[in-house]
């Protein structure tokens, strides 16, 4: 071998290192046997972003497209005002969560995307209202991001209360990784914390930093569309999608930078990179990172006695590879992951309901409960 | 006589200049759509269809040398416009999902069908806003 051949194995080994990204260690598999049936709940949605189960049994549908739909008794009505919904690209209806005290309260909670404001394009937005007569009422503006703009992509939207009554809610990135995520004087790219009543919390980790936006409780996120309070510690559990590779999951915590793109186990989507780092000093690393993406949406941990096998398993919707992911921590790493339902289409979303049953969401199907098999 | 030919072909060459400048202006139109119909492709499609828009075996249809893209024309735009939903064939596969309206104008609908009609070994010299 002469020097010039050695020369270019050198550089296409270090051309190989450069594009190599890490795969994630522990693979998703396919179950030995499938001890669950399914069923089909509430037919015919098209894209069911999120869905919340009513003391009388009755569900709340969000249909992305900018419909609220009210599930009971079998039958699907649509319910009257909305506020304007601006949709486009990624942006709609998106989330609806109840108040901790519903029962008492009645106060319904909602993001999607909206163009209220200056600017051309929306950005997304939170709200809550009661529900009277199949429409919307007593409707109270809770937080609008900015500024708006007419990029398709990162809307975020998930949204949670802990057990404090904080609500809690993420804004993806908006198409603008470079000014929006690092920047706490910006929104986008952020995990807020609310009161239930819109008021910005005085312990919020920001709130005594001048010119920041103080509803801010994390940063440094891309896409959080995944968010479940943990059954047992109470904290709050976030997915987010990664670019290509580097959807990750994280435990929030007040005040942290999650590292939206300084770092990342993902590259862009046309192959090339944008950081060459994974980890950095005062940013945090995601308890669970997937390479390749399986484009995360919706989370739950099962916390019912009806799966005795999955307590505590953290069931994850996949987008991208049609199936329902579990996967089993143990000491706070994850040591297993599962493909479930595969193949019944892109699942948006999942949810233990009150009844201790899974419910997922599964875009052109619908609502679909799994029954275990006694 | 020689004065006629003279005006003749001063005529005929001037209404060639004329024409090739509209070509000109029609070129440049037309690569400054390709060009915003790249942005757009970034924005919204990209993430199911793939920079180099081979979409996803059997879940995301591929554009690139995509007979569906090319012989129902009218169809890929009204599922650009207002979604697609329900089983497509493309290129002999059968794809069943939802694509749902992704709140673009037309002139942004035309920039991108520009795009994705005009890349990855795709050819259509049909201005889509001419």
């Amino acid at each position: 071998m002469n020097f010039k051949s050695i020369l270019l194995l050198l550089f296409f080994y270090a051309a190989i290192a450069c594009s190599q990204q890490k795969e994630s260690e522990v693979k998703a598999v396919s179950p030995n046997s499938v001890n669950f049936t399914t069923e089909i709940v509430v037919p015919e949605l098209n894209i069911p972003w999120g869905m919340v189960f009513l003391p009388d049994d009755s569900m709340l549908i969000t249909e992305k497209e900018g419909k609220l739909i009210h599930f009971k008794d079998g039958v699907k009505a649509t319910l009257n005002g909305l506020p304007d919904i601006y949709v486009r690209g990624q942006g709609g209806l998106l989330d609806v969560e109840l108040h901790p005290d519903y029962k008492n309260n009645g106060w319904i909670y909602f993001s999607y995307a909206s163009a209220e404001g200056d600017g051309n394009g929306g950005n997304t937005a939170i709200m809550r209202a009661k529900l009277k007569d199949n429409t919307l009422v007593e409707k109270e503006f809770l937080y609008k991001a900015g500024p708006n703009t007419t990029k398709g992509q990162h809307f975020g939207s998930r949204l949670e209360f802990d057990n404090n009554g904080f609500l809690y809610f993420s804004i993806g990135d908006r198409g603008n990784r470079d000014e929006n995520p690092q920047n706490i004087t910006r929104d986008c790219g952020k995990i807020y914390r609310i009161h239930d009543d819109g008021r910005i919390p005085k312990d919020n980790p920001f709130v005594n930093e001048s010119n920041v936006k103080t509803a801010i409780y994390s940063y440094g996120h891309r896409n959080p569309q995944g968010m479940v309070k943990h059954p047992e510690t109470g904290e709050i559990w976030t997915n987010e999608h990664g670019p290509r590779g580097g959807d990750e999951i994280n435990i929030v915590k007040a005040g942290k930078n999650y590292g939206w793109p300084v770092i990342s186990y993902g590259i862009n989507y046309s192959g090339s990179t944008f950081t060459e780092i994974t980890e950095k000093e005062g940013m945090e690393q995601p308890l669970f990172y997937w390479v390749p993406s399986i484009a995360p949406s919706g989370m739950a941990i099962v916390s019912s006695d009806k799966y005795p096998d999955w307590k505590n398993n953290v069931l994850v919707g996949s987008l991208k590879f049609q199936y329902l992911e579990r996967l089993v921590l143990k000491n706070g790493m994850v040591v297993k992951r599962e493909k479930l339902l595969e193949g019944m289409g892109r699942l948006r979303n999942v949810k233990q309901g009150p009844d201790g049953y899974i419910y997922v969401a599964i875009e052109g199907v619908g609502i679909v409960k799994i029954i275990p098999q006694k | 006589m020689r004065i006629i030919v003279f005006i003749i072909t001063l005529v005929l060459t001037n209404s060639c200049n004329i024409l090739t400048q509209k070509e000109n202006t029609k070129d440049v139109a037309f690569a400054k759509s390709i060009d915003r119909g790249a942005l757009i492709y970034t924005d919204f499609c990209v993430t199911c269809h793939l920079p180099n828009g081979t979409g996803v075996n059997k879940v995301f249809p591929p554009l690139a040398k995509s007979d569906y893209l090319f012989e129902k024309r009218e169809a890929s735009i009204r599922a650009v416009k207002y979604g697609q939903k329900g089983e497509i064939i493309v290129n002999e596969i059968t794809y069943n999902n939802i694509m749902t309206p992704l709140g673009l104008t037309n002139t942004e609908i035309s920039d991108v069908m520009n795009y994705i009609t005009n890349t990855w070994g795709n050819t259509n010299d049909n201005d889509d806003n001419c």
